[in-house]
């Protein structure tokens, strides 16, 4: 549906604009709650976008926002030293990431807050962004967290944000040596001589083909203890370099030590349809990849974990979707994009019929993307904001790199809890005076608090009307559309001035004082709503 | 409330007109169905978040030789060891926990774990917190099923004239896991006292007809605005009306241990209190290289001590030592031998504390053997099941029956006492 064609809908009148042509309140309310939301489906894709894509989304239709969803963003910015002058390798804007460790100097502090500072800014900085969501996804999915060699920590999400969009099975492979994972799950303690299953056991159960019904002793269905057992070997000889290295020379990565590898056959059970008895060594570990992806449960278990981050709760419910995805995954060789064109084509996606509570990073980076702080702070400012915005994050039950678990954060598999865990009295409390602080008192930024800035914010607008501003926010931040929620707020800001009034501010793009205060507390009203918490 | 609830609420009283209002009126025990036996005691729960190095804490020192082989790095100086017995001493940075010890205010049980140990943080902390076999995933905490039993219609009607207060107190941001019951988490998150003057919005607004589960999720935040503004209300009242009686050392610990005395102090009818304590995942550094007396885990220790010496003995000036216990535990402890960087990495059983007064003995469970030969990795063994300790706090201190307790374990048998109390 067009927007000229729901609004009209919403008033049943087709001129819009003057409180005096609104319908009587019988008729507001048979039709107070529009259902269709042009902008879900963008929404559930990304972290947030800035109201102008809103606005063109809303006024010229989807096609082109798609287009701009699937760029991948190849150069990234590097985080740097923004605050600590005792680095004497690393001066103050300057980045650590190929920087060698000296001894005592305690590094490790400055640099995990500055690659936390940097994550968020990243996450904020394009203005609409599919990939930003994907990394988030992967995130969650290889849950990697206590890791504190931060160069390991900066180099797993570059990995991950280059194979948003790429294949699935490779970024399995690439995943399996990374650094940061062979520390985190042990694998660069699983040597022939004393193997850890720590990694084998997730590989299967968590990251590839799931864990079935048990169905005897050591049996899940799709794959057994014998092949925890039989992976572990494959994947023996692997361990990370360059941890805390002082060696100039030594670059983090992983290496292949043929001593500390099991070279005897492994033999997979029948979950896999064939026996494995590779002998390739370095090697060896992606042929047990390949294995794994060959079975049919692994794209279903991809296509159920896409569809409960992207869809809703209870990926059951979309049975069929979740079958559809799983043969595109299978039918391509598990490449991303194709699965994404689908999503972005399905009902499901912008359906407001299944809702659930935004996650920390939905709510906190959502309203960040539409509502612009004031800028011109200084680097070590800025980075202290996104900081803060990082802990906010953290205080709400989500602290990036830092799942509760290898299963990554409760709300997408915890029956039946499930995006309900994201709400309790501290994180409850803790959104109200996020958005409190971020239209009246302010955000920390390390000397400074940063406030909403209503200038820039309408700035996102052009040609519009004081109307269509405030029902792009309404339709941006709440999931259904709520007629006489608008049409108060429409009220209050005819006090002000009327639409000339207002339209003329717009297009001269100067405001007076009452003007802004207006703005700030309609926005704030439409913000504190509790609709803003579901999506 | 809504239809689905008050139909709920009616076939479960087998009452007509059981409202909100109605609930508040009536004994609130009728409602809440609380058993008679309950009493007015309190647990409080600590929990030392990366794993406790137990050898450096309390050590063993019948086996200071071979302490010295595998750990010598991060062992304090021999001398300054508090000899507590022939078998152990404390590390001189917790002298706070000896004393109490000393003074029959706190039990130490050594060698505390289970079957089957994990060694990941979080599997051995949901195993702990669920009281799960190592094996089985479940997803209720073991306090959680036992406030489900006392409580079986919580949130409904809460809080009420029986239970004007959270049931649990949570300090931090997060809920307690261990406090997480079948279908309703029951602890109140506090950060701050300053988080209890914010209003969150209780507005449910009609929006006329939506299909999906619009209304239900509003629905959800809605109550549960209404639930935590009401409990702000109820522990800002409290704080109004606490105070402490003593000045509390200067750390985070010790200030949130002040925001629970000064809570109990006040009278509050809340039953658990959880903390946290981070730090303890001490790979590297643990000791200082120059002075392995001091260092981050020294201070971690120092910390705990002086932080409940504080605790207990404000509780003792206002006349509430008697009703408050308290357990103070970690996800695992960590490996006999020590690494390279004057650290340890995970290991496997490690000593519980129990504070509080009328404690029957100050030092449960055999003092770890420590061999001279070790294989790499080795931890400490388990000798008493952390369960024993939950069967022993839900029998002695909260009173539960036996046939309850069962239900807490989803067990059949009965746990052996320990003799705690």
């Amino acid at each position: 549906m067009q927007r000229r064609t729901f609004i009209a809908l919403g008033f049943g009148v087709t001129s819009l604009g003057a409180a005096s042509c609104l319908p009587d309140k019988k008729v507001i309310h048979k039709l107070a709650a529009i259902q269709q939301n042009p902008l879900l489906i963008f929404k559930r894709l990304t972290l947030g976008f800035s109201l102008d894509i809103a606005a063109d989304i809303m006024e010229n239709g989807n096609n082109e926002q798609f287009q701009n969803l699937l760029i991948n963003r190849e150069n990234r910015d590097v985080p740097v030293n923004f605050e600590f002058d005792q680095d004497q390798t690393v001066s103050i804007g300057e980045t650590w990431i190929d920087a060698v460790y000296r001894l005592d100097v305690f590094y490790e502090q400055y640099r995990k807050k500055s690659l936390r500072a940097w994550l968020v800014k990243e996450l904020l900085s394009n203005k609409i962004s599919l990939q930003n969501q994907m990394m988030l996804f992967w995130l969650n999915h290889f849950a990697i967290s206590d890791v504190i060699e931060h160069k390991f920590e900066y180099l797993h999400i570059k990995l991950l944000h280059s194979s948003s969009f790429g294949n699935i099975k490779k970024l399995v492979k690439d995943v399996t040596i990374d650094p940061a994972m062979l520390r985190y799950l042990n694998g660069a303690e699983n040597i022939k001589s004393s193997p850890n299953e720590n990694y084998a056991r997730e590989l299967l159960e968590l990251f590839t083909i799931g864990k079935g019904p048990q169905i005897g002793e050591g049996n899940y269905t799709t794959y057994t203890e014998e092949d925890v057992r039989e992976c572990a070997k494959i994947l023996t000889g692997w361990k990370d370099k360059g941890w805390f290295t002082r060696d100039e020379k030594l670059k983090p990565g992983a290496e292949f030590n043929p001593l500390d590898h099991d070279e005897s056959v492994k033999k997979l059970s029948k979950s896999f349809n064939r026996d494995f008895t590779e002998e390739a060594a370095e090697d060896e570990f992606k042929k047990l990849i390949d294995v794994i992806f060959a079975r049919k449960e692994t794209a279903l278990n991809f296509a159920k974990k896409l569809v409960t981050w992207f869809v809703g709760d209870e990926p059951q419910k979309y049975e069929l979707l979740v079958c559809k995805i799983a043969d595109i995954l299978y039918d391509s060789d598990y490449e991303i994009l194709p699965v994404m064109d689908y999503l972005t084509k399905s009902d499901l996606l912008g359906n407001t019929n299944h809702l659930r509570l935004k996650s920390p990073a939905q709510f906190v980076l959502g309203i960040l993307h539409a509502i612009p702080v004031t800028s011109n702070n200084s680097p070590k400012q800025s980075n202290n904001f996104f900081y803060t915005i990082f802990k906010l994050m953290s205080e709400m039950g989500m602290e990036l790199l830092r799942p509760p678990g290898v299963a990554g954060w409760k709300a997408y598999y915890q029956y039946p809890v499930l995006s309900k865990q994201w709400i309790n009295a501290s994180s409850q409390i803790k959104r109200t005076q996020f958005i409190k602080n971020l239209f009246f008192d302010g955000i920390e930024a390390d000397d400074i608090k940063l406030k909403a800035d209503m200038v820039s914010f309408l700035k996102q607008f052009k040609n519009q009307s004081i109307q269509q501003v405030i029902e792009t926010a309404i339709y941006y931040f709440h999931p259904i559309y709520d007629e006489r929620f608008a049409r108060e707020i429409m009220e209050g800001l005819y006090v002000i001035c009327d639409n000339n009034g207002w339209n003329k501010s717009l297009a001269e793009n100067t405001y007076t004082n009452t003007q802004l205060d207006a703005v700030r507390q309609s926005l704030y009203t439409i913000v504190s709503q509790p609709q803003t918490n579901l999506i | 409330m809504n239809r689905d609830t008050f139909i709920r609420d009616v076939l479960r009283l087998g009452a007509v007109g059981a409202t909100n209002w109605l609930a508040q009126k009536v004994s609130a025990g009728v409602i809440s169905g609380a058993l008679d036996n309950e009493n007015d005691h309190v647990l409080v729960l600590i929990q030392l978040i990366g794993g406790n190095d137990g050898l450096n804490t309390i050590i063993p020192i019948n086996h200071w030789d071979q302490l010295v082989l595998h750990r010598g790095n991060v062992l304090p100086n021999k001398k300054d060891v508090i000899q507590c017995n022939n078998h152990i001493g404390f590390h001189p940075s917790a002298k706070a926990l000896h004393d109490l010890m000393q003074q029959q205010k706190m039990c130490i049980i050594q060698g505390v774990g289970y079957e089957n140990p994990n060694r990941s943080h979080f599997r051995s902390m949901d195993i702990w917190n669920t009281a799960s076999p190592s094996n089985q995933y479940w997803t209720s905490g073991w306090l959680g099923r036992y406030l489900d039993i006392i409580h079986p219609n919580y949130p409904t009607a809460y809080p009420n004239i029986k239970y004007p207060d959270p049931l649990v107190v949570s300090i931090g941001n997060d809920v307690a896991e261990t406090c997480q019951g079948n279908s309703h988490q029951f602890s109140y998150a506090l950060s701050s006292f300053s988080q209890l003057t914010e209003k969150i919005g209780e507005q449910h607004r009609e929006i006329g007809e939506v299909s999906g589960n619009y209304n239900s999720l509003i629905d959800f935040l809605s109550q549960s605005a209404k639930l935590t503004n009401a409990l702000s209300g109820s522990i800002n009242t409290l704080k109004q009306k606490g105070k402490n009686y003593i000045t509390y050392p200067n750390s985070e610990l010790a200030a949130q241990l002040g925001m629970v005395a000064q809570l109990i102090n006040a009278g509050a009818k809340t039953k658990v209190y959880t903390l946290t304590l981070g730090g303890f995942d001490t790979h590297a550094y643990q000791v200082d290289k120059d002075n392995s007396n001091e260092g981050n885990h020294p201070s971690l220790l120092r910390m705990l001590g002086d932080s409940l010496t504080a605790f207990l003995e404000d509780l003792k000036r206002s006349g509430n030592h008697k009703r408050v216990l308290g357990m103070v535990y970690s996800e695992f402890g960590r490996q006999i031998k020590s690494n390279k960087s004057f650290g340890t990495d995970h290991g496997d059983a490690a000593p519980v504390f129990i504070f509080g007064d009328g404690l029957k003995h100050q030092n449960i469970g055999d003092t770890p053997n420590i061999l001279e030969e070790l294989p790499d990795q080795a931890g400490i063994n388990t000798n008493i099941d952390f369960k024993q300790v939950y069967f022993e706090i839900l029998q002695s201190w909260f009173k539960l029956e036996q046939s309850n307790i069962n239900k807490v374990f989803m067990a059949k048998d009965s746990l052996q006492k320990l003799q705690i109390f």
